[in-house]
């Protein structure tokens, strides 16, 4: 491939290559996100090419031209469902694919046009469903970024072209001065997509002031919270839109120099992300004189060692300057004295991300969804005791119950819903009572949580919302990088009085201590891991602190999580003397002739539950 | 040169001040322990917080690092300061229930028993010694291990650093003196560091003045070769 010279270069390329794929070109996508390639993916798509290649049929499903009758693309999103696999043209979406199912798929669809049933999606009324966009995990959703990962080869920029990429970098090059773009940035009301929320355009504005050389901006992609996995996901699956958005970026702030900060626990994302920025470079999208524009710019990859705490954006510079991943006062913004003591606007992979859209088709559009003061989508990681995890992207203001309910398919194997965790591990548990909370920036703050970075997690009545917090607040101790006191000595006493309440050593005193020093750890802390971090201990005693209390005065705890609290018996009523527990039993402390009731010895059980997990009677209780 | 008020006294702050540095010229008091006017400010120890006011907002920052800004209405207290202060000494108290500078500021703000379990630490990491060493005598000699609770000043790998001088910046540094230093036996010993320097006699008059690697130092800094063989007093 020769470099793009001019814009006419790229929108002649665009074109010819959006004619080869017109829509009707047969190709079997595999999700090769990492969720899929966790359930084995590559197995399938290695299965694909073996018995395409095996049945000769290769010339009949290579239409597409480039020698791909097999796609692997980026993640899908329904995660929870993988190996996902889709048939184009006719968009049959198979799910819990297996290599073993591949030699079927090829038989039956790939050659005959025939749908394999039992791969199908069904629903909650037991229908079966053919499409993707039918499924009511997707349909409820609005997928502005989701959608492109599962079109296309992360691997190939030609993909990514030929749906429209990079012609929203034209058009801000060669159609708008770097202010108007800022201001379509700020009228969009585009808010940062990793914690705090703040505005972009503002940003930009602010970095764009300094007239010096040498500017930056940084693209985080040091996503770190236990099960929040959207920014790798973006990064893995179309890795040229959030370079595509940082140039943009660069150019209308006047930044010469780029950097994504990605943790080395994500290989795919670095290399896929590294491939794009070669590729991109070849194109003459990145590097001296882009496009012919006369704008020069170019990005780096910067390995995070993985520490939590570097996701901070001064701890993140730090980093990348190689020092300590420490945080620093933020008296004089980054904007101003960032990376190097230069300008530097640093922006998380999912805002980046958002930043082509909005030049491409207006900030009016982009404000046409959401709330008021959160405009467009948010992608959020739903996880946890919820029946479709996996990645959703929805308009920002829908209400938890519908992310939770309609889109995440409420809660598995009968299970009451008990609370949702949103914004990472320092984001607030909230109750069933704030369900119809709708999800944007203020009204997650309102009620103590936060949008954070777009973590969801869900727990149903089996979760003991003392030891949630005594987890996430281990999570954090051990994260924090222990500059400040408040962040360093008050979490560890946390999580000293939280272990003690889960222990059956805990007294009333103790959940006024620890709203105490919630507080003050809050208030005092010196970045925003401190300061968050005592949110799922404010929030669980605000909104479930009956538990504490059972914790703390009965000893009991309802969940039967917390061991040295719970007990297990057997109902005489319900045991049929099978004798399967006794038999599991590791410490053989349950005895009981056979087919009369057993008993359970108290003295000699470990609590380990597995008699409960194995007998088919419900006979084994927890109280 | 700046206006500002602090607690509604109007002061002037000079170029390059902080509110700490400006309250402390005008004798007003404001609680801190990883401040020296020596080294750059590093906002650990977040007992020197105050309440700013510019314009319409109010916020809360650390003294130590807030430039003392024309207009700036400083509140050296409030309520939620109080109460962050106290809880702060307590967490101090319960870490290092044996120092007497700790326990004093402590008894100062009303903290007596803390509700934390006590432990014997004597180290309050507020990272004098390693900036004093870093960014004074600009030897890097100090640093910190692990991180979070594990956190540590130690010399690289808690061994004997090549690097330290033994000069005692960082004893005389320590807000809560628990960096000893002793001279014996024509050694200079840092016990902490691990760290024992051979001492230089004056050419002169025979005193012990310096040690070898501080003497080596000097040189490098551009002292002259014969002063160098001479303590203070005999220069």
């Amino acid at each position: 491939m020769s470099r793009l010279n001019s814009k006419e270069e790229l929108f002649e390329l665009q074109k010819s290559l959006a004619a080869s794929r017109s829509g009707e070109e047969r190709f079997v996508a595999v999700c090769t996100g990492t969720g899929c390639l966790a359930h084995g993916a590559m197995e399938v798509y290695k299965a694909f090419e073996e018995e395409i290649a095996k049945r000769g049929i290769d010339a009949s499903v290579k239409e597409k031209g480039d020698g791909h009758a097999v796609r692997g693309t980026g993640c899908h999103g329904f995660c929870g469902r993988g190996t996902l696999v889709v048939i184009y043209p006719q968009k049959i979406f198979y799910q819990k694919v297996k290599p073993e199912d591949v030699p079927e798929i090829v038989e039956k669809t790939l050659l005959n046009g025939e749908v394999v049933e039992r791969l199908l999606y069904t629903d909650s009324q037991g229908n079966k469903v053919v499409h993707e966009e039918e499924i009511p995990f997707y349909s409820k959703q609005k997928r502005l970024l989701m959608d492109m990962n599962g079109k296309i080869d992360p691997k190939s920029i030609e993909d990514y072209i030929s749906i429209g990429g990079y012609t929203a970098l034209a058009k801000a090059l060669f159609e708008m001065e770097p202010d108007k773009i800022i201001e379509e940035v700020t009228e969009s009301g585009l808010r940062g997509r990793g914690g705090a929320g703040f505005r972009t355009g503002w940003k930009w504005e602010d970095a764009k002031k300094y007239d010096v050389p040498t500017k930056y901006v940084i693209c985080n992609a040091d996503e770190g919270d236990p099960g929040a996995y959207m920014d790798r996901s973006l990064l893995e699956g179309n890795p040229h839109c959030v370079v595509e958005g940082m140039i943009i970026g660069a150019y209308a702030v006047g930044a010469t120099e780029g950097y994504i900060y990605v943790r080395k626990e994500y290989p795919l994302a670095v290399e896929n992300a590294t491939l794009a920025i070669e590729q991109a470079r070849e194109y003459g999208l990145l590097g001296e004189n882009i496009l012919g524009s006369g704008f020069s710019f170019d990005i780096k990859i910067v390995r995070g060692g993985g520490a939590f705490v570097c996701g901070e954006s001064s701890a993140l510079m730090a980093s990348i300057e190689g020092r300590v991943g420490e945080p620093r006062s933020k008296h004089i913004h980054a904007t101003e004295s960032g990376l190097w003591g230069k300008p530097t606007v640093l922006n998380n992979v999912e805002t980046w991300a958002n930043v082509p859209l909005i030049v491409k088709e207006g900030a009016a559009w982009y404000a046409s969804m959401g709330t008021e003061n959160s405009k467009g989508t948010k992608i959020f990681s739903l996880v946890g005791d919820v029946e479709h995890t996996g990645l959703v992207e929805v308009p920002m203001g829908m209400t938890l119950r519908e992310v939770i309910f309609d889109i995440g398919g409420g809660i598995p194997n009968g299970k009451k819903f008990k609370a949702v965790q949103t914004g990472g591990p320092s984001g607030g548990c909230l109750p069933e009572s704030l369900l119809d909370l709708p999800v944007d920036f203020d009204s997650l703050d309102e009620a103590g949580s936060m949008m954070g970075s777009g973590g969801m997690i869900v727990m149903d009545e089996n979760t003991c919302m003392v030891d949630v917090a005594r987890y996430f607040v281990k999570f954090l101790t051990e994260e924090s990088c222990g500059k400040c006191t408040p962040c360093r000595e008050g979490l560890r006493r946390m999580l000293q009085i939280l272990t003690q309440i889960t222990e059956g050593n805990g007294t009333e005193e103790d959940i006024e201590l620890l709203e105490e020093l919630g507080e003050v750890i809050g208030t005092a802390s010196l970045c925003g891991l401190g300061k968050s971090a005592p949110n799922p201990v404010l929030t669980t005693i605000r909104y479930f602190k009956d538990e504490y209390l059972e914790h703390v005065r009965d000893k009991k705890c309802r969940a039967g999580v917390c061991k040295p609290l719970v007990r297990y018996e057997i109902d005489k009523e319900k045991c049929t003397g099978c004798t399967v527990c006794a038999k599991r039993c590791p410490v053989e402390a349950i005895t009981g002739e056979t087919k009369k009731p057993h008993e359970i010895d108290q003295d000699k059980c470990i609590k380990c539950g597995i008699c409960k997990d194995v007998c088919k009677f419900d006979a084994v209780k927890v109280v | 040169m700046a206006e500002l008020t602090i607690d509604g006294k109007k002061v002037v702050s000079r170029p390059g001040e902080t509110i700490l540095q400006v309250a402390k010229r005008y004798g007003i008091k404001i609680p801190n322990l990883c401040h020296h006017d020596e080294v750059k400010p590093y906002t650990a120890c977040r007992l020197c917080l105050v309440e700013i006011k510019k314009g319409k907002r109010t916020k809360i920052v650390t003294s130590c690092d807030y430039p003392a800004e024309e207009g700036l209405e400083v509140k050296t207290s409030n309520e939620k300061i109080e109460k962050s202060r106290k809880m702060l000494m307590e967490l101090y108290l319960s870490r290092c229930p044996n120092l007497p500078v700790i326990q004093k500021m402590a008894e100062e703000m009303g903290v007596k028993e803390p509700r934390f379990e006590k432990e014997n630490e004597d180290c309050i990491l507020c990272g004098l010694c390693v900036r004093v060493c870093s960014e004074v005598v600009g030897r890097h000699a100090l640093g910190y291990e692990s991180r979070g609770p594990e956190r540590r000043v130690v010399p690289p790998f808690d061994e004997p650093n090549p690097l330290c001088i033994s000069c005692g910046a960082c004893t005389y540094v320590c807000p809560v003196d628990v960096i000893p230093i002793e001279e014996k036996d024509g050694y200079r010993i840092m016990e902490r560091w691990h760290k024992k320097s051979k001492l230089v006699a004056c050419e002169k008059c025979g005193k012990y003045f310096a040690t070898e690697e501080e003497i080596e130092w000097l040189k490098e800094m551009g002292l002259p070769e014969d002063k160098a063989k001479l303590c203070m007093d005999c220069r």
